[in-house]
């Protein structure tokens, strides 16, 4: 068992390390212009607002959650310190974690059955999506099943993962823990190791105004099926776009 | 010659180093992460005394029993079993130790245990006297166990990963054991014993550098103890899950309107629209 937990704790956390630095650059001096999320939404609008706004809106909220809990522990200790605070904390997380749920199945089927997103898809799309759908799972899991997470995290995980940066490595407490809790982690790393190699490097480019900035979308200015119909009266005038 | 009256020399050194870290790991892994639960000669804690436990069973069994009590149970090995159900059937935590570890920890306890011809009769000094205790500490220890009330030296509090179900208490964590009613499975010794020096590895992660203050492990163990009491006569059925499902409910409706509202404001077509 040992050897496995010395794999999955230690060995995986460098190597997805490792992967993520040289991968990112290179696929930057690679592959530059493809350094993005496509955009589908021009193919298809209405599947995408109700699965892309409700996972963008989870999964940022408990992306911050979890940075946070890693970067200042005790501000999360000092939170929870009150029963109502924590419970707060954990039913918007728990929120959260649903609406990226369902937000990512949506997205899934979409991709899967809209014969126009599926001209766009690659290999990697589906994976990463089905990563994403068992990782959220598994979180939702967790939280159900192990909680408090926020606050177990806090003295738990974070020592961990500062021992792993501080190149010490100690995984005594993470090989105690539950095995959903274990997937959870060694799935985070896996994802964080494909990273480069996914259209998940949208999220190195991420301009942070999209954060507050209004929906932007991209529209035809004029019906291209009006204007080829040569049969059709020209009646087509400038746009008027208020 | 004079290389190998060198390497000898090296050789010697070497060895010697190795006996005396080999003890003091014995001492410093007993003192961890055994002292919980087992005393040498001083009577039953939460596990069975370890004076000349290696006289009464062989030092291969101990070793699997040291790393992996539950995998021994789980394959059937009798001697096991009987100790597991002699001891309140309370599982012995598995030990991350490698075997010459473990063989330090055995030799520890060889060479501290008393006379095996002399036995023991001693009990664990008790420091705990339920007649003390008052309803201030039991009060603090809530507050401690809940975390409105933080550890002097830092920590996350109980209700991180554990739960004890009785009226006024908070939904506790679900991390780790619930402990309700483990004044009765454990025992004050074993609990206080736990609280300072405990042998599970999250609880050295958050009270091995901040251990807790005398005032703070007496309040706990008298809140603890009070739980244990209100238990045996009561049962508390006030699942507070109900609750949260239902905050969580409410909160996807609202998070859902919202999504609605800003759905209303966006542009459905493909083809900007003349007016």
């Amino acid at each position: 068992m040992n050897a496995f937990d010395n794999f999955f704790f230690i060995a995986l956390p460098y190597a997805a390390l490792l992967m993520f630095f040289v991968g990112t650059i290179y696929r930057y001096k690679a592959t530059k212009f493809k350094f993005s999320s496509l955009s589908s939404q021009f193919l298809e609008t209405r599947k995408l607002y109700w699965g892309s706004v409700p996972f963008h809106w989870g999964i940022l909220f408990l992306f911050f959650g979890h940075l946070i809990a890693f970067l200042f522990p005790s501000s999360i200790l000092l939170w929870n310190q009150q029963p109502v605070r924590l419970a707060i904390l954990e039913i918007s997380a728990f929120v959260g974690g649903i609406i990226a749920f369902v937000g990512i199945i949506s997205l899934l089927y979409r991709r899967l059955t809209n014969p126009r997103i599926r001209k766009v898809t690659n290999y990697m799309d589906n994976i990463l999506e089905l990563l994403l759908i068992i990782q959220i799972f598994l979180g939702l899991w967790v939280a159900y099943g192990y909680r408090w997470g926020s606050s177990w995290f806090a003295s738990i995980l974070t020592p961990y993962l500062n021992s792993i940066f501080s190149f010490n490595p100690n995984i005594d407490a993470v090989i105690a823990l539950p095995l959903v809790v274990q997937l959870h982690i060694i799935l985070a790393f896996i994802i964080f190791m494909i990273i480069p190699f996914t259209r998940l490097v949208h999220l190195l480019v991420f301009p942070l105004s999209y954060l507050w900035r209004p929906y932007q979308k991209v529209i035809w200015n004029w019906n291209r099926r009006q204007v080829r119909n040569s049969r059709a009266k020209w009646n087509i005038h400038k746009p008027n776009n208020t | 010659m004079k290389c190998f009256v060198q390497k000898t020399a090296l050789l010697f050194l070497l060895i010697s180093f190795n006996l005396t870290s080999a003890q003091s790991t014995g001492q410093d892994i007993f003192s961890k992460t055994c002292f919980a639960c087992h005393t040498i000669g001083e009577g039953k804690r939460v596990g069975p005394d370890l004076a000349n436990v290696h006289q009464r069973r062989n030092e291969e069994w101990l070793i699997k029993f040291i790393q992996s009590s539950n995998s021994l149970i789980e394959s059937g090995d009798s001697l096991a079993i009987a100790v597991f159900e002699e001891n309140n059937k309370i599982l012995m935590p598995d030990q991350p130790l490698t075997e010459l570890e473990a063989k330090a920890v055995i030799d520890y306890i060889s060479s501290n245990s008393p006379d095996p011809n002399n036995p023991n009769t001693k009990t664990p000094k008790q420091i705990f006297d339920p007649t003390s205790i008052t309803q201030a500490d039991i009060d603090r220890g809530k507050n401690l166990f809940e975390g409105t009330e933080k550890f002097e030296n830092g920590g996350a509090s109980c209700i991180s990963c554990h739960a004890v179900e009785m009226p006024g208490v908070f939904n506790g964590g679900m991390l780790a054991k619930d402990i309700t009613m483990v004044f009765s499975r454990m025992g004050a010794a074993g609990v206080d014993a736990i609280i300072r020096t405990p042998p599970f590895p999250a609880m050295i992660n958050s009270f091995g550098e901040n251990p807790l203050t005398d005032k703070e492990v007496k309040d706990l163990l008298a809140f603890l103890y009070d739980a244990d009491q209100w238990n045996q006569t009561k049962k508390y059925s006030g699942n507070n899950d109900i609750v949260l499902i239902f905050a969580v409910i409410l909160g996807l409706n609202f998070v859902f309107v919202l999504f609605l509202f800003k759905w209303n404001r966006v542009k459905k077509n493909s083809v900007n629209s003349f007016r």
